[in-house]
């Protein structure tokens, strides 16, 4: 990894950062669906980051959005959870031949198809973590379900179309 | 030792997550009642001024409507300022005794720089803090009726824990029986909110005013929180389940009062004395 690639991952966790404070936090589809973008800067992080410091990362922006939401603590256990199940799973999904030195979660690099599969488990843990702590239990636990649903359709799909959209070539 | 200390090693990792998920359920467990104060919160000056930015950005687009709200206010103002003069043709046979003694609610106004309405733990942060003598406790309010309670305060900003919040409850009467109830949010419908322990013997129509009881310090009397929508009788529920209409539209808030209530340290010091008394 060259260092333009490290103020490249950075620039954009930048980017999505302010976004989402300044422009989708309190935007919200269809009555329960929740755009949580932020969490693009946990998934996208380079597979080869240990998973100490990843998981100090996602503490960290977990807490500094928690600062933003006025909710301590819950945005930051749901990325935690998010890191910690993330480490497993991407050894569960190595591709034959493992991964490349530096690789990074994208379609560009590892296909469509196992972005998906890696994509989409890691962003219903954060949810269904996110939601029900924030609902402070199980005591509505349809309407929460739905929320977690109808959020993660919709920040699953917005996260492919970031990575087409931005991601897709080669190289870049 | 040397194997446990390289069992230890191994799992270092999960390790480290554990201890940050205790960090975190620490920070979310000190934040579960309403009344815990936030520590770490919008009010901090660094957030609630990027925070006031993006908001700059919605109120120039919602100018019009802000300017509508403030000018029908001002004209209800100014149609109650003319009862306290006395008509000019008025006969002196009668004594016009003034019930007010003394001014017990000071209203501040403030901006409100962010607000929440779709999570179950809604917050409001506005632009007044302990600078201007706001205190955490108090009251805030609009022109359509209650709002919530000053839960942090910083030196230019202050979080308001909003009426849509599963653990805030406000002491509150149906106006036209005096029957008293309690107001909570159940987390889900933001422009509704139930109405509590009501007996299941109570009057209660659709369409009933509810209004702040004035019995906790928070709030004055008669402050307007909706009207009744829908009463439901449960089979053998010795309580009403009453939903009522919000008459403030939160996800359109711009301008709030801040109540501040110059004879809630007198009410609250001798209430606690009874209190503490009853326990003997």
């Amino acid at each position: 990894m060259r260092i333009f690639d490290h103020i490249k991952i950075i620039g954009a966790g930048l980017v999505y950062f302010l976004i989402q404070i300044l422009i989708l936090k309190e935007v919200n589809l269809f009555d329960s669906g929740f755009l949580l973008l932020y969490i693009a800067i946990l998934l996208f992080l380079p597979l080869e980051i240990g998973v100490i410091s990843a998981m100090f990362i996602a503490f960290g922006l977990g807490f500094i959005v928690d600062i933003f939401y006025n909710s301590p603590g819950i945005h930051a256990s749901a990325c935690l959870t998010l890191i910690f199940v993330r480490e497993w799973w991407k050894n569960v999904i190595t591709p034959q031949g493992g991964y490349d030195l530096g690789a990074i979660p994208s379609i560009g690099s590892m296909g469509f198809n196992w972005f998906i599969i890696y994509l989409a488990p890691l962003v219903l843990v954060h949810h269904l973590v996110l939601f029900f702590i924030e609902a402070g239990g199980a005591s509505n636990f349809w309407f929460t379900l739905s929320n977690v649903l109808v959020s993660f359709l919709i920040n699953t799909l917005l996260l492919v179309l970031i990575q087409m959209l931005f991601y897709s070539k080669k190289g870049r | 030792m040397k194997k446990l200390f390289l069992f230890l090693y191994r799992i270092r990792a999960f390790l480290v997550f554990v201890l940050l998920q205790i960090v975190c359920i620490v920070l979310i467990i000190q934040n579960n009642s309403y009344q815990s104060a936030l520590f770490f919160n919008s009010s901090n000056s660094a957030v609630a001024g990027v925070l006031s930015i993006s908001n700059n950005v919605s109120n120039f687009v919602e100018l019009e409507d802000i300017n509508q709200q403030l000018a029908s206010e001002n004209a209800l103002l100014k149609e109650q300022l003319n009862r306290n003069y006395v008509p000019a043709n008025l006969q002196v046979d009668t004594v016009l005794v003034d019930s007010i003694r003394y001014l017990q609610y000071i209203y501040k106004d403030a901006r409100v720089v962010n607000n929440s309405t779709k999570w179950t733990a809604n917050y409001i942060t506005i632009d007044k803090g302990s600078k201007d003598g706001i205190q955490k406790g108090m009251g805030v309010v609009n022109q359509n009726g209650a709002i919530g309670q000053v839960n942090a305060v910083s030196k230019n900003y202050s979080v308001v824990t909003s009426l849509l919040h599963r653990d805030l409850m406000v002491s509150s009467v149906i106006k036209r029986t005096d029957a008293l109830g309690t107001i909570r949010w159940s987390g889900e419908e933001p422009s509704q909110i139930d109405l509590l322990y009501v007996p299941i013997s109570s009057d209660v129509h659709q369409g009933d005013s509810i209004v702040t009881s004035g019995f906790n310090s928070v709030f004055p009397k008669n402050i307007l929180i909706g009207v009744v929508k829908e009463v439901v009788k449960g089979e053998g529920a010795s309580y009403l389940g009453i939903k009522v209409a919000l008459s403030n539209d939160f996800r359109n808030l711009s301008y709030v009062y801040i109540i501040d209530n110059q004879l809630r340290l007198e009410k609250d010091s001798l209430e606690s004395v009874v209190t503490r008394d009853e326990n003997f």
